[in-house]
């Protein structure tokens, strides 16, 4: 009887083990498939100001490579949509000016 | 062209002496009509059957004729404060020493002018008194076809003129850029056209719009009706600054997605 009761609890014990050790090995897996993940954000969210994002090199692990300027950041966006207004306001003021001497008020 | 200017120059003509006929003409001459202004061609409509559309000053139309050189003359006062608003407002690009100008012209000699002319027509009592407030308020200040694409052309210029700055403070960034991702190993062939043709665009903007504002300002009332022509020559180089600045802006767009 107490052979028996012995065996069954190192059965259990033996399969407790082996649950943890799957476990532990599945923690292991997500981690390791969460890191890109996180890493991926760490670097998003280096900008620094319109047109200085920073990005880390292909490969390199984060927070370890040298921080390099993506060449297409170097055009400012907002400076563009700046000159997009501004040919925008440029429409109007010529718009006036033609109205001016293609029909202008009083001749006079 | 050369047929409109023609024209334009008879109509301006026709225009002024109008405004000065309706209380300058000797008994029994006819004048053409008045001053194509709102308030004037609601004063026409109005009598178009009787003397308005064929004004005389005479003792029994003195009153007729001296309302019609006020209304004239409110609305070159409501267009004199619209330039100057324009000439004052921020958002444009005007230079410092251009806007300066505009607004001194504006507020220190055509508005004042224009207003003491109010008080001369309302306190007229003879046609020969009206008649010289009409000739001055025509010739000497020629509000709408110099003073106002005196204005708007400067305006135009100015802004055409600030955005070739940008575009030039762009280029050597652009070119860094473009440096950057070909030593990444991307292919760079249709940016560095791009760029080239935005740098040909902005150059050649810049030689249509180089001296303009300048021009543009140097006309008075009194060269009126010589610079006419001026204005559409700046017209027509400002025109083609503004496509070519659009071009440009075209390359800096096709640029930046090509590098991303």
């Amino acid at each position: 009887m107490k052979a028996r009761k012995l065996a069954t609890a190192t059965l259990c014990t033996c399969f407790a083990v082996t649950l943890a050790a799957c476990g532990a090995g599945s923690s292991s897996h997500v981690v390791a498939r969460l890191t890109p993940t996180t890493s991926a954000a760490a670097t998003s969210s280096t900008t620094l100001g319109p047109g200085t994002v920073t990005s880390s090199i292909p490969g390199s692990a984060p927070g370890t490579g040298t921080p390099t300027t993506t060449p297409s950041d170097t055009l400012n966006p907002q400076t563009l949509d700046q000159v997009a207004a501004d040919l925008g306001a440029l429409d109007n003021s010529l718009n006036t000016a033609n109205s001016d001497l293609s029909h202008p008020q009083g001749d006079s | 062209m050369k047929h409109n200017f023609a024209r334009r120059m008879a109509i301006g003509a026709v225009a002024a002496w109008s405004v000065a006929g309706i209380v300058a003409v000797a008994p029994g001459s006819a004048v053409a009509a008045p001053t194509t202004t709102a308030a004037s061609n609601a004063v026409a409509s109005s009598t178009a059957a009787t003397q308005v559309s064929n004004p005389r000053c005479t003792a029994a139309l003195f009153a007729q004729a001296q309302q019609l050189v006020e209304v004239d003359l409110a609305g070159r006062v409501t267009q004199l404060n619209a330039l100057a608003t324009a000439a004052g407002n921020t958002a444009n690009h005007l230079t410092t020493g251009d806007r300066q100008t505009l607004q001194t012209d504006i507020t220190t000699v055509e508005l004042p002018g224009i207003e003491a002319l109010q008080s001369q027509a309302q306190s007229a009592t003879t046609c020969a008194g009206l008649r010289v407030v009409a000739r001055s308020m025509v010739f000497t200040y020629r509000v709408y076809v110099v003073m106002t694409p005196q204005t708007h052309l400067t305006i135009v210029v100015d802004d055409e003129t600030y955005i070739e700055g940008v575009f030039a403070n762009l280029e050597p960034q652009i070119a860094t850029a473009i440096q950057n991702a070909q030593a990444a190993g991307k292919d760079v062939t249709a940016a560095q056209a791009a760029f080239t043709d935005l740098k040909s665009q902005v150059s050649t903007a810049q030689g249509e719009t180089s001296g303009q504002a300048a021009q543009i300002l140097a006309q008075t009332p009194a060269g009126y009706p010589g610079n006419w022509q001026v204005f559409l020559g700046a017209r027509t180089n400002a025109s083609n600054a503004h496509t070519d600045l659009a071009a440009a802006y075209a390359d800096a767009q096709r640029i930046r997605t090509d590098l991303q």
